[in-house]
């Protein structure tokens, strides 16, 4: 049975020119209790796409719509919102907009409360959902007090607890930590086979392996047009799946690129485990006894840095008595690293690095917090910020002026500095992103990858030496993410920076970084290159960490082929490969 | 991060001990007779039963900065209002003589205004008027910090209030440490970009509140719309809500109650009768 009918829909918005289309003639059908994956590049109408099952589009999102949208056998323009919500829940990607009340188990029964159903079936319900959600042993809990992925299973959760025939995730896991991020799609999934509920969720890229791990099929849109619809092994081999950005699992990468090696499979895998068993097979096929890296690939090192120029010792600090958010942390890291810091929601990532902008003071007094040798302690914000400066994960908390060149000539306008060094040092930073053929455009509707650069390029005139920087590939398609990060590089190659990165994208980690910290409930737990620190799966579970997937590939077969466990990227997996198979072929 | 003005869980006898209707009404008396009087004999001691209340519940001690800060910012009609009480016939109860005597008055012969300035009196009542402020704040620091929102709204929901108030009720709750946590958010960020209002020029504080006000109005439209969203899905509006508890007052809650309540009836005779409370 049909659970979703898109008939020739379109959509434009209010505010988009005619002739703009948010969603371009979409027909498609969606068959009950299927996992449907939609994804294209941030602003190609995934949410929008999302909103228009349950009226949302144009009702509280106001526009134009053409053609039909049927869910549950229910055309979405003869309804209200709140009429629909029985048939079709949506769940956001911010967790913390989504919840109302101040325990889970009320929270849970918001949804049901507000149809009117009697107590004992609402409380019947709350009890389904929080079982089906896993949140069992949080019921009586303040929601502010779990972490960002048991939020986000509690959104769903509630949800759940109205019964809807169609459930809908917009990006569900984009802000959420790596276990977080599994542990919502396999309830998710768990919660599909279970409930024969359809459901639908969006990705931009950067969480693709999640979401393949749980789809049946997906459909890709690009620019509101449908572009691909199939199985999601044949869209995700598709070419045109990174020309629009989106990027394919590591190990479906893999086997494509082994592919063209001459080493062919019987097919191309889009999960983790179907690779696992797929390569297992084929080495013991192959008479592969070990895998190893080949004797001259060279690894990286971490020798050449200059001296340390932050330095920290011994941070603590108390939010109050109850919360001790870091807990005697200490690091040291030297000029011109790219670092990244890792951890799960709460860990202690922000609090430590508004530590080193100054934002906030250690609440111990034998603590340690130098910037190129000078006590930050004791230092006024305005000194700190031209040698350590920190940008926001979102890129909305700064930008305020009307242009791009007005948003980043204001810092060194602030500083007053002449006008001609403003203009010399704002068309410096707009080099590094290549933002010189927007410096007229206006803030307002900038793409997300836009905002995200220039939320950086605001800072660099005022010439930090080192730059943190909060989630900067979130919300980024794939090739943002690499554009982001040879930018970074930049950075540190021509202007001599040291970078920190806070971080939940592990390819990131994985591909750009020469060091990670990892962050647990206010200890520094590990520090190392990220082959020492992914090659830790002890520690990094404590973390709530997992590491990126073509290194738990690796990890996975590490027993029975003796494969390295620190394998960060697919084109050292393809070489690693490549060379075991022909010295097996060769017979060494 | 900790945020102003949102229920702390605690296990204090404020917390665990008392209905939130009972709190909600011993709230009401305070407002009200905060209200009534201006004597600060009487309001003192409402003032120090809030603070060691405060004390009890553990709300953070820097909370009672925005004493200060709402006094500051409400300055001038404070001043305007003190210096407007010279006069004897304002007051029923001091010794109008003594409440009259002049510290630094004038008299103003036009519009009607007489004699302006400070007096033992207009003192007096300035007194008054700190003390009532700081206790209606003081009092609602407990109410915030020992009353969970979804008690409130089920005690709302419990005495028939419309869902609608109940909801903005809810929402403004929840949402004003969250809305607190993100203007904290934009002016740091701003002030990493060398933002600061050291100025006494008054356009270029204008023109400086700006990196503050954009980016606060766009996130506060962005966040209407995710909670309208939020909302709408769970059924929000649908019709009728079903309250999740009973409204069931222990003993306790009766007495409490009903001194509060009774209190609040004498503080009305007392004051028509023996005019208690006013100066």
């Amino acid at each position: 049975m049909k659970s979703i009918e898109a008939k020739e829909f379109s959509f434009r918005y209010l505010h988009q020119a005619e002739g703009e289309k948010a969603l371009s003639n979409l027909t498609f059908e969606v068959e009950e209790a299927s996992v449907v994956g939609i994804i294209g590049r941030a602003g190609a109408g995934k949410s929008t796409l999302v909103k228009s099952l349950n009226g949302l589009v144009p009702k509280v999102d106001l526009g134009y719509q053409e053609g039909d949208m049927i869910v549950d056998g229910l055309n979405t323009r003869q309804y209200d919102v709140n009429q629909l919500a029985r048939h079709v829940g949506i769940v956001l990607q911010n967790p913390e907009v989504q919840i109302f009340s101040l325990t889970v188990r009320d929270d849970v029964a918001f949804g049901p409360a507000n149809l009117g159903l009697p107590r004992e079936e609402i409380y019947k319900r709350v009890a389904e959902a929080v079982s089906a959600a896993e949140l069992e042993h949080l019921v009586d809990r303040n929601p502010n007090d779990i972490s960002g992925g048991e939020q986000q299973c509690l959104a769903i959760a509630g949800i759940l607890a109205m019964q809807p025939k169609i459930m809908a995730f917009d990006e569900p896991v984009s802000m959420l930590d790596p276990l977080g991020k599994q542990r919502v799609m396999n309830i998710l999934k768990q919660v599909t086979r279970r409930s024969g509920t359809t459901s639908i969720t969006t990705e931009s890229g950067a969480d693709i392996e999640a979401v393949a791990e749980v789809v049946d099929r997906i459909i890709a849109i690009d620019q509101g047009k449908l572009l691909l619809d199939g199985d999601p092994a044949t869209v995700l081999q598709d070419d045109r799946i990174q020309q629009i950005g989106v990027g394919r699992p590591q190990v479906t990468e893999l086997f494509l690129q082994l592919k063209k090696k001459g080493i062919h499979f019987e097919r191309v895998p889009i999960t983790l485990a179907d690779a696992e068993n797929l390569l297992r097979d084929k080495l013991r096929q192959l008479g592969v006894k070990r895998v190893m890296r080949p004797p001259d690939y060279r690894l990286q090192q971490l020798n050449h840095f200059g001296p340390p120029v932050v330095e920290v010792e011994n941070i603590h600090h108390f939010y109050n008595p109850q919360v001790h958010a870091l807990k005697g942390v200490s690091f040291e890291i030297p000029e011109r690293q790219i670092v990244g810091i890792i951890g799960q929601n709460g860990s202690g990532k922000t609090t430590l690095a508004r530590h080193l902008v100054g934002l906030l003071k250690p609440t111990n007094k034998d603590s340690v917090l130098k910037v190129k040798g000078v006590d930050i302690k004791k230092l006024r914000l305005d000194k700190i910020i031209r040698m350590i400066n920190y940008v926001f994960q979102n890129p909305d908390d700064q930008l305020f002026a009307e242009t791009i060149w007005d948003e980043i000539a204001f810092a060194p306008r602030m500083i007053d500095l002449p006008e001609d060094e403003v203009k010399r040092l704002t068309e410096e930073a707009m080099k590094v992103f290549d933002l010189e053929a927007y410096k007229d455009r206006y803030i307002f509707g900038l793409d997300e990858d836009l905002k995200t650069y220039l939320s950086i390029s605001c800072i660099l005139p005022l010439k930090p030496d080192i730059l943190l920087i909060d989630e900067p590939t979130t919300g980024l398609d794939e090739q943002g993410e690499v554009k982001m990060m040879q930018s970074l590089r930049y950075l540190r190659d021509q202007m001599g920076k040291t970078i920190v990165i806070i971080t939940h994208n592990m390819k990131t980690v994985g591909n750009h970084c020469d060091r990670v910290l990892v962050m647990s409930k206010g200890n520094l737990i590990l520090d190392g290159t990220p082959r020492e620190v992914f090659a830790n799966e002890e520690k990094l579970l404590e973390a709530d960490i997992l590491p990126p997937q073509i290194t738990r590939l690796g990890q996975a077969l590490s027993k029975e082929f003796g494969f390295p466990k620190d394998i960060l990227t697919v084109d050292e997996m393809v070489e690693v490969l490549d060379y075991s198979i022909k010295q097996s072929q060769n017979g060494a | 991060m900790d945020t102003v003005f949102a229920y702390r869980q605690g296990t204090s006898f404020l917390h665990k001990g008392l209905h939130p209707f009972t709190k909600m009404v011993v709230f009401l008396v305070i407002v009200i007779l905060s209200g009534l009087w201006l004597d600060i004999r009487y309001l003192l001691p409402l003032l120090v039963i809030g603070f060691i209340l405060a004390y009890i519940a553990k709300a953070p001690a820097k909370l009672f900065l925005f004493i200060v800060f709402a006094l500051a910012l409400t300055w001038f009609p404070t001043v305007r209002s003190t210096i407007a009480q010279a006069r004897p016939e304002y007051f029923k109860v001091l010794d109008p003589e003594w409440a009259s005597t002049g510290i630094v008055t004038v008299n103003v012969p036009f519009l009607g205004l007489e004699r302006l300035g400070l007096t033992y009196g207009s003192l007096y009542w300035l007194a008054g008027r700190i003390c009532r402020f700081a206790t209606v704040v003081t009092w609602a620091i407990v109410f915030l910090y020992t009353t969970p929102i979804s008690d409130i709204a089920n005690t709302l929901y419990a005495l028939k209030t419309p869902p609608s108030i109940v909801f903005v009720v809810q929402i403004t709750y929840k949402f004003i440490p969250y809305m607190a946590s993100i203007i904290n958010q934009i002016q740091d960020a701003q002030k990493l970009r060398g933002w600061h209002l050291r100025t006494l020029n008054l356009i270029k504080v204008f023109k400086r509140s700006l990196p503050l006000a954009n980016p606060l109005m766009r996130r506060t439209a962005m966040i209407v719309e995710q909670v309208t969203i939020a909302t709408q899905v769970r059924g929000f509006g649908s019709g009728k809500v079903t309250p999740l508890r009973d409204l069931t007052l222990s003993w306790l809650d009766k007495v409490v109650i009903i001194f509060f309540v009774g209190g609040l009836i004498f503080a009305f005779i007392a004051m028509a009768l023996w005019k208690v409370g006013m100066i």
